[in-house]
């Protein structure tokens, strides 16, 4: 077989398929070898769509060995968190309230990447709808580093999978960090793009006006071409922007960031550092000085607010949303999950209110940043993945966020890995831009992989079997 | 103000919505109660700060 290994990218797939020296079937062959071998271990997959994978794989063959080869995604395994749809498949969301639950149409995100040839291989485990740790029903997705340990979540079943290579890529949603701390704690790239960007149709709400659709891949070039497929106008999600469609022109595999302005927070999200996080983010920045950024120094007002104010709108709007479920059928949720959503009910309307007037402040507060800076790094967590007994034993229902500013403000977020702990677990590094910004953030992101083999670093599979 | 505690959570969820929150979420439900107490205390006060005129962001309006 061509050229295929753990450290394989959708770019270098697709040049391979476009040239016909790699077909989709034995591409999609190596997969499906992986997840028969591993998955048992890692528990990345609700369903495993083997047949309609083989399908599609052959179709995309047939397609492109008859000279209509439609792009950078023709043949390309992908695995969709299980919480957006796909016709015909049962769509469990995680959770025992409706497992048996089959979509008839697809989500608008599911129908693109269709449309761009991609093989769905399966529908991704995830954290309970979106929110807080898996269903016992379902057990933990493991993290390829260490067995023990936290994937992240929520998109956990994407940020594994991506890992351990049973796919190119996963389609995340992300709501206050739930693509790109997966992708952090598993060591992969992870993008939330713009709110707006990409449809949310045919994808289960968390929170309606924090909930974003996005990839998991190993790079920033596939992260760019899987947001390409999949960003534009759609008239059945109302936050859809008419002009919301990626042009990978605006993607640009720099290689310098010399007249790039890097802002670096000096408080909040470098306060209480874990060592090793702050070791290897310090030295991300070093890095990326060294390759002819500008480091400017942001005081950001208000974050501790905004924390607040984030969790407020998305536990009024979750409880919104499950309210009935609650109310006729609570058994179906996992305790942890149902105790959660529980707490939306004490939340008054006008508190509610009154953290959407916060956001309009935090915009304003944000562009006067913007327009000093192209873009602003962190941290994506505090610490690394930490142990599941641990997470499990941790009853604190507002936890530091890195990540929810990005999705109270709407901003496109990118982590990329950039160091390790002496542990042996992934640090994650965040790049946030301005609205419709994801050709930067990605470009900037670009730069820094380029100069750095953080995201080639592979764990010891030996691990997933013993 | 009144201590924010389980068993008042527990009162509001019968009185307003007519149902009981279940066993196994007692333990959780006095260690959220004490946070809940905090964050709407904290809520509270940024509230009085923010300027009369400023409006709420547009909910469902994507970032432009």
């Amino acid at each position: 077989m061509i050229g295929i290994n753990q450290f394989f990218t959708i770019a270098e797939s697709a040049a391979l398929i476009a040239d016909k020296q790699l077909s989709p079937s034995e591409l999609l062959d190596y997969f499906l070898h992986r997840i028969e071998k591993f998955e048992s271990r890692l528990n990345t997959f609700i369903t495993v769509m083997v047949d309609a994978a083989r399908q599609h794989a052959k179709q995309a063959e047939t397609e492109i060995m008859a000279g209509n080869y439609k792009g950078p995604l023709h043949g390309i395994p992908i695995s969709l968190k299980d919480i957006i749809a796909y016709a015909d498949y049962p769509m469990t969301n995680g959770s025992r309230i409706d497992p048996e639950f089959v979509p008839t149409t697809h989500a608008t995100v599911t129908q693109k990447l269709i449309d761009a040839g991609a093989v769905i291989v399966g529908k991704a485990h995830l954290h309970e709808f979106a929110f807080r740790g898996p269903h016992p029903y379902y057990g933990w997705t493991r993290n390829p580093w260490n067995m023990d340990r936290v994937p992240g979540g929520s998109s956990s079943g994407s940020g594994s999978a991506v890992q351990a290579a049973f796919v190119l890529g996963s389609i995340g949603t992300d709501t206050g960090g739930s693509i790109r701390n997966p992708a952090s704690f598993c060591g992969v790239t992870g993008l939330k793009p713009t709110y707006g960007r990409v449809s949310r149709n045919g994808v289960s709400p968390l929170s309606w006006s924090l909930d974003h659709v996005g990839p998991l891949t190993r790079t920033c070039e596939d992260a760019a071409i899987l947001l390409q497929a999949i960003a534009g106008y759609d008239p059945k999600d109302e936050s859809s922007y008419q002009q919301s469609q990626f042009d990978l022109q605006s993607f640009n595999k720099l290689e310098s960031l010399q007249g790039k302005k890097l802002g670096v927070p000096s408080n909040y999200f470098y306060d209480n550092l874990a060592p090793d996080v702050e070791f290897a983010v310090s030295e991300a920045l070093k890095e990326m000085e060294r390759m002819g950024a500008e480091i400017i120094p942001i005081e950001l007002e208000g974050m501790e607010e905004l924390r607040i104010a984030h969790r407020i709108i998305l536990n009024s709007e979750a409880y919104a949303f499950h309210q009935q479920n609650l109310e006729e059928k609570p058994e179906g949720y996992g305790p942890g999950l149902r105790l959660a959503f529980e707490m939306g009910q004490y939340y008054s309307a006008a508190s509610y209110v009154q953290a959407q007037r916060l956001r309009t402040l935090m915009r304003d507060r944000f562009k006067e940043i913007f327009a000093k800076v192209d873009v602003l790094v962190t941290p994506t967590n505090p610490t690394v993945a930490k142990l599941i007994q641990e997470h499990e034993n941790d009853n604190v229902l507002f936890s530091t966020s890195f990540t929810a500013l990005a999705n109270f403000l709407g901003l496109p977020a990118l982590s990329i890995p950039c160091g390790f702990s002496g542990e042996g677990m992934p640090v994650g590094l965040q790049i946030m831009g301005r609205p419709f910004a994801e050709g930067e953030v990605l470009s900037i992101g670009h730069c820094y992989q380029a100069q750095s083999d953080w995201h080639k670093r592979l764990p010891n599979e030996e691990i997933w079997i013993a | 103000m009144n201590k924010m505690d389980a068993q008042l959570l527990k009162n509001i969820t019968v009185a307003l919505n007519g149902r009981t929150l279940y066993p196994e979420l007692e333990t959780s439900l006095s260690l959220y109660a004490q946070e809940l107490q905090i964050v709407m205390q904290t809520w509270k006060g940024i509230s009085k700060l923010l300027p009369a005129d400023l409006e709420p962001a547009p909910v469902f309006a994507s970032e432009k």
